[in-house]
């Protein structure tokens, strides 16, 4: 099967020094794959480089190609033999949801509603829908039903990464990345979080980083070793445990060292 | 000196509070008793004199239209090219380039404002040796060279204000597929809007109290309400600074008094409008509960 994201021999530098090292990763139209590695390893760059928002922190330069399957199959989303879309489409189909919850700040039906009036032009009864179903996806409808014009700063930690999740949903993307999304979470909103990508999984290609091995566990489909910026391993059958992901990351640690 | 340093810093805002204290005190003893309706509109009936039916000769009326008329139009011109600059001084300017017109800023904002006037008096000059032989100084003359007077004070706060916006929310914006100009215009502008009012209220301030200026480009002691852009007009600094110099009695000076204590009146009422305006607009834009918490 076509894979939705291809990313061949990639290499990248921010601000002139090299991040990533020709990089080779694949992931699948289902699933999650996971993306593991120490602080450093390039991980965070790599996830940020499948909707190019490297370039929005830093003058970037790349090699090699990244094409990902976008909803008409592979397509290559940096300059090159052919032009690409431009990059506020691809960043909208590309959906993204960040370490720390960063609700925009509005009303949590706002939150919503403006990237879809602003980038997707719809109307107001069509946002309205969208807004009530994907917020239901996330399971944020019940708690948020009667308060959708609340400032979206007064929900918790764990609702408002659901929000995001919600706000990433609506614009109906073709590929979610999530960088480390339960990191500032506590133990219920991570493992709620966890059951609705669960769930998402089935629908959209996923491709999360991870800083904790257990989790990395509880999610994968595949699982990708990142050091140093370069990949180190992929399984994509028979996937580590927990104890053996720790055990593989501080080796490498040792190695370095 | 070590000791006293904690002491000093809490000594410094204390004295502001005093001097502030102190000159408005100062202010109402010598100007309340003048406050009336007569100070504002002489022997005229108060509606006709603000309908403009009949000329107010003793009255700062005309004095107290002429300085809201000019503080608005310089905020007029001043507003959208200070924005405009500010916005690509944050967002867009390359790093050298934004040293350039920060240095242009700066020496702007350096310039004394009796420079300024003297730069509008020697403009109108050189276009009535060119080619407009019938200008002269006027109220535009004035709102144009105050302009250029607070244009840095509003560049410098919308900077500012773009500047401290955390960067997530700019790369939460853009990963959702916005574009850079909606980005700035949609997300970034409304929320640095207390910054940018900030420095609006600052430069409408300045605008208000500057007498440097509009002396040497169009404020005259008696002119009447202003009749247009290309008129001569009254103001309220101008006529503080004229009867400072040439009153003739105690009647006199306290009229004085009473024009500084109307002025300071008109720019908190100017603030207050702009404070409301602010206010209303965050709560209608963030949703309940973040406006009240969000200063």
């Amino acid at each position: 099967m076509q894979p939705a994201v291809l990313v061949e021999n990639f290499s990248l530098s921010l601000n002139r020094v090299r991040i990533l090292h020709a990089v080779n990763f694949s992931a699948a139209q289902q699933g999650i794959s996971v993306l593991v590695g120490r602080s450093g390893s390039g991980k965070t760059t790599l996830l940020r480089s499948l909707n190019r928002l490297n370039e929005t922190i830093a003058q970037t330069e790349t090699q090699g190609r990244i094409r990902l399957d976008l909803g008409v199959g592979l397509e290559d989303i940096y300059p090159g033999e052919q032009t690409p879309r431009p990059v506020s489409e691809i960043r909208r189909l590309v959906g993204m949801v960040f370490q720390s919850p960063n609700v925009l700040p509005l009303s949590i039906a706002e939150n919503i509603a403006l990237p879809l009036r602003l980038v997707r032009k719809l109307p107001s009864r069509e946002i309205n829908e969208r807004l009530q179903t994907c917020l239901k996806q996330v399971g944020l409808w019940e708690e948020t039903e009667h308060r959708l014009e609340s400032s979206a700063e007064t929900l918790s930690g764990g609702q408002k990464q659901r929000l995001c999740l919600a706000r990433a949903l609506a614009l109906e993307p073709a590929l979610l990345l999530l960088d480390e999304p339960t990191a500032s979470l506590d133990v219920h909103a991570a493992a709620s979080i966890e059951e609705h990508l669960k769930e998402l999984a089935t629908h959209y290609p996923i491709v999360l980083v991870s800083h904790n091995p257990r989790q990395a566990c509880r999610l994968a489909t595949q699982l990708t070793v990142m050091e140093d910026g370069k990949i180190v391993e992929t399984f994509r059958e028979h996937l580590p445990n927990a104890s053996e992901i720790t055990e593989m990351l501080s080796e490498r640690m040792t190695e370095l060292v | 000196m070590k000791r006293l340093l904690p002491w000093l810093i809490r000594l410094a805002p204390l004295l502001l509070v005093a001097v502030c204290a102190i000159l408005l005190v100062f202010l109402l003893q010598q100007g309340l008793g003048s406050l009336s309706p007569t100070l504002l509109f002489g022997n005229v009936p108060p509606l006709q004199a603000i309908l403009g039916k009949a000329p107010v000769w003793e009255g700062l009326w005309p004095a107290c239209a002429g300085t809201f008329c000019l503080v608005l139009l310089t905020q007029a011109l001043a507003l959208l090219p200070g924005l405009g600059c500010g916005i690509y001084l944050a967002e867009y300017a390359s790093p050298k380039k934004a040293a350039t017109i920060s240095l242009a800023m700066d020496i702007l904002a350096g310039t004394p404002s009796i420079v300024m006037g003297l730069f509008g008096f020697t403009l109108i000059v050189c276009l009535r040796q060119s080619f407009l032989p019938n200008a002269n100084t006027s109220l535009l003359l004035s709102a144009a060279c105050l302009s250029l007077l607070v244009l840095p004070v509003i560049v410098s706060s919308c900077c500012e204000a773009l500047r401290a916006l955390p960067r997530d929310l700019r790369i939460t914006a853009l990963a959702l597929g916005l574009k850079k100009r909606t980005v700035v215009t949609r997300i970034l502008l409304p929320q640095a809007s207390q910054g940018l009012a900030a420095g609006l209220i600052l430069a409408l301030a300045r605008s208000a109290e500057d007498t440097a200026v509009i002396m040497l480009t169009g404020a005259v002691a008696n002119a009447g309400l202003p009749a247009g852009l290309w008129d001569k007009f009254e103001a309220l600094p101008f006529a503080i600074y004229y009867t400072a110099g040439e009153y003739q009695n105690a009647q006199d000076l306290t009229r004085g008094f009473g024009a500084a204590l109307l002025l300071l009146l008109l720019s908190i009422l100017l603030v207050l409008i702009a404070h409301v305006l602010e206010r209303r607009y965050l709560r209608q834009r963030q949703g309940t509960h973040a406006a009240g918490c969000s200063r």
